[in-house]
């Protein structure tokens, strides 16, 4: 790269003054000394390890379970911004809620009326005939979606990816602020920091809102976890008991005459609503994947009758498509009638000739990623990759061009973190979470993912990835709202 | 509660208690090395080992060997502790070999992974109590450790496992988890005991009190045995006190007792298997002329140990494999009891 690339600083405005939201935790963290700063370094460390706050690093062996990095210095988000990004939020996954009900249960009215191809949803990866016609009460299919947002170098917050699977991190937020708050008591003074502490109710609550409606007013929800080894097993078993309800693997359930039952010391017990965290394609191995043991034969079919409901649903993959993201404008357009709050990164589809052309032409300055994947994998970052990379890259487009979207390079936002001897700029990104039951709810903040190298763009914790808390600033006029629940 | 957690309960309550007595175990035996003859120590590690019964079978011809290399060198250096150095070689193995099932940090790290698969059901002090345990025991330095200062080291692992057990009985709600954690880890009391009776009695057999004293410290009874009995101690006393005391937590007949408790409220209805087999072994014993048992100790011993392996087999069978043999069609499935 020739020219130094420009960034947006969050914590500091263009003529550098600390931005008036930063101003209390920026000269907090004045006040620390070095070994002031070390010595909570070292107590982070030892309440992570102790608490066994960790993920998974598959491929290698006793190693495999690692402390989780959390950085100290947070993230503050005032509270006009978020009000801003919420309604952006509930807006977009409103918009792709009814676009995945309208697909699998509706009309396809957006296909016939030309919003979206018709050919790109049937060429996708992620669109499921099994979910054909399976309803899901109140059309909550992302029952959980984790948005990712950046801010490339005029600060405009954008969607980068929606995530509407199985979105995880969740936990990892909660932890943090328990962590922060014991850690660091004194940096909250004052700033009525919005709590998170509340997402298990809440989850539940939006869990049970879609039970079926024949099972009465007491359902019973359990999760579905693929088991111990799963890179998130820390988040499955904080979930299960943040709600008060069973962690289940697929052994622990049968499926007899389109009931799910689990198997209990005392027999067999129904289980009404089932948060999954397994993908779609290891559910039921009937219908999926044959060789999976991971799954409940017989769950599709129980689905399908109406007896137990699955969150998030199956098929969500065709909303969570690359492709079909840069559509996801149009339906905000077409389902709600409004403009779009936050825009999307810029995109190029290659099956159109004329964007593949002009991509290729450009392979080095733009991002290459697979439209089906996701937690970075796959992905070509032209301006740093090498040139027998960028042949690869064009190789595999020209091969499969459905297969593959570039982007312009989004200069993620910078915010100070701690790199061993002082606080120095990184790069950040942030997945807010977002419940639908009900109504649509966006817990405070999300994650922030933070790329721990200097000058590094790559903030997934399995690519040396660390996070932050994120302080969403209450308004201090007004009560803050997780209070009233 | 599932049935899965409920086995994961059962044993990670066996294989704490496992690690417990095993640490206990160790420490009396190396205590009562320290003033005797090189041959006497060899003896009584010999006697441990036959005691803790190390049974799968790779790592048990480990301690096989152990056993066999021990008798074939007299060893007459001393380590720095002051221990025969093969006595105390042995002692390392049981505690900190980790490739050695049924060593100290092979049972914590069992009770570590079980509870790691249950970690919504128990309470998170728990699980930072045993995982801050496993992770000191899978240090580097650990092994090192309990070479150099093994009194300290068993020491260290006797206060764990009973902070662990403050643990669970100040914060656990008694439901059917606890339950099962209690039931296992009596069950696995009651067969330590019983183990420790069988392998030293003999040596016991109208022998020094050294002997008697070895014994009763192997399982914590020393003192608790001094104040209930003034006259100085028989074997058939240490044996009926280990048995049946109707006081002393780890006498084979508490365990059995606490066990009876334990599967009497987690039984749904009436007398299931296990808890008629529970309900037998514990009569037998209670209501057993103790004079007429000691002129047969060893086939009373041998009984009463499978008759607790039963037990753990029925209720394996009757609360963690129930739901696989119900017929789907004939039993009506209930409606889901959580919230």
């Amino acid at each position: 790269m020739s020219a130094a690339p420009a960034f947006f600083d969050e914590a500091v405005d263009e003529q550098g003054r600390i931005r008036d939201h930063y101003r209390p935790v920026q000269e907090w963290f004045d006040r620390l000394s070095l070994e002031q700063v070390k010595a909570l370094e070292g107590q982070r460390n030892e309440s992570f390890r102790r608490q066994g706050i960790t993920f998974t690093v598959y491929g290698g062996d006793e190693g495999t379970e690692r402390t989780w990095p959390m950085d100290l210095f947070p993230r503050v988000i005032d509270a006009e911004e978020w009000a801003m990004l919420e309604r952006g939020l509930i807006q977009r996954v409103t918009a792709l809620n009814r676009f995945l009900d309208d697909i699998y249960t509706g009309e396809q009215a957006i296909l016939h009326d030309d919003i979206v191809p018709r050919r790109l949803i049937t060429s996708c990866t992620g669109f499921e005939r099994e979910a054909m016609n399976v309803a899901v009460p109140l059309g909550a299919r992302c029952l959980v979606a984790g948005i990712d947002l950046v801010r490339g170098a005029d600060g405009t917050y954008r969607v980068l990816e929606d995530n509407l699977r199985n979105p995880s991190g969740i936990s990892y937020v909660i932890e943090n602020r328990a962590a922060m708050t014991k850690l660091l008591p004194a940096a909250f003074a004052d700033l009525a920091v919005r709590s998170v502490d509340h997402y298990g109710r809440s989850l539940l609550r939006a869990l049970r809102s879609i039970a079926p409606p024949a099972c009465g007013d007491d359902p019973t929800v359990a999760v579905l976890t693929p088991g111990i080894f799963n890179s998130a097993y820390f988040e499955h078993a904080f979930l299960a008991r943040s709600m008060g309800v069973e962690l289940v693997e697929g052994r622990d359930l049968v499926v007899d005459d389109h009931v799910v039952a689990m198997r209990t010391t005392r027999g067999l017990e129904r289980v009404d609503v089932i948060y999954r965290r397994i993908d779609d394609h290891f559910l039921d191995p009937v219908v999926f994947n044959a060789q999976s043991t991971l799954g409940v034969p017989g769950l599709m079919a129980a689905a399908r009758a109406g007896t137990v409901s699955i969150a998030n649903s199956v098929g969500n993959g065709v909303g969570d498509d690359k492709a079909v993201y840069a559509y996801v404008p149009d339906m905000i357009r077409y389902y709600l009638g409004e403009e779009p709050i936050i825009p999307n990164a810029d995109t190029y589809l290659l099956w159109e000739e004329d964007q593949r052309a002009e991509v290729l032409e450009r392979l080095d300055q733009l991002v290459v990623k697979p439209v089906a994947e996701s937690g970075g994998y796959g992905i070509v970052i032209g301006p740093t990759a090498t040139d027998a990379e960028l042949a690869e890259a064009r190789d595999k487009i020209m091969q499969d061009p459905r297969n593959w979207i570039a982007q312009e390079v989004v200069n993620l936002s910078r915010l100070p973190a701690w790199a061993g001897d002082a606080f120095a700029p990184r790069h950040i990104d942030l997945r807010p979470f977002v419940l639908c039951g009900e109504q649509v709810e966006v817990i405070p903040g999300g994650l922030t993912r933070v790329a721990l190298r200097e000058g590094s763009l790559i903030v997934n914790s399995s690519q040396g990835g660390g996070s932050k808390d994120t302080w969403v600033l209450g308004r201090p006029d007004q009560p803050k709202p997780e209070a009233n629940r | 509660m599932l049935a899965r957690h409920a086995e994961d309960m059962f044993w990670a309550g066996r294989y704490l208690e496992r690690a417990e007595d095993t640490a206990r175990m160790v420490r009396a035996t190396l205590l009562s090395t320290v003033a005797e003859s090189p041959v006497q120590a060899i003896d009584r590690m010999q006697n441990l080992i036959r005691t803790l019964r190390v049974e799968v079978p790779t790592p048990s011809e480990d301690v096989q060997s152990m056993a066999e290399h021990l008798t074939k060198s007299p060893p007459m250096l001393r380590s720095e502790a002051g221990l025969s150095i093969d006595v105390q070689a042995a002692a390392s193995r049981l505690v900190a070999l980790p490739t050695l099932a049924g060593s100290v940090v092979f049972c914590i790290g069992r009770a570590r992974e079980n509870f790691r698969s249950l970690r919504d059901q128990i309470p998170s002090e728990l699980w930072e109590q045993i995982n801050q345990f496993y992770l000191r025991l899978r240090q580097d330095d650990f092994a090192a450790t309990m070479e150099h200062d093994p009194f300290q080291t068993l020491e260290f692992i006797r206060v764990s496992c009973q902070t662990l057990n403050g643990a669970f009985e100040s914060s656990m709600s008694r439901g059917e988890g606890y339950r099962f954690l209690v039931l296992g880890q009596n069950l696995e009391r009651a067969l330590m005991t019983c183990r420790l009776i069988q392998s030293r009695y003999p040596a016991m057999d109208g022998s020094s009190y050294d002997e008697m004293a070895l014994t009763l410290r192997s399982v914590s009874a020393l003192e608790a045995y001094q104040r209930a009995h003034q006259s100085s101690p028989l074997a058939a006393d240490v044996a009926r006190f280990l048995l049946v005391d109707d006081l002393f937590p780890r006498s084979a007949l508490y365990c059995l007792r606490l066990s009876e408790t334990q599967v009497e409220s987690l039984a749904p209805q009436g007398k299931p298997p296990p808890l008629r087999r529970l309900g037998q072994l514990r009569s037998e014993l209670e209501y057993a002329d103790f004079n007429h048992m000691v002129s047969d100790l060893p086939s009373h011993l041998t009984a009463l140990e499978s008759g607790v392996r039963d037990v753990a087999e029925l209720v394996s069978d009757y609360f963690f494999r129930n739901a696989e043999a119900f017929d789907l069609h004939s039993q009506a499935i209930k409606p889901g009891a959580s919230s």
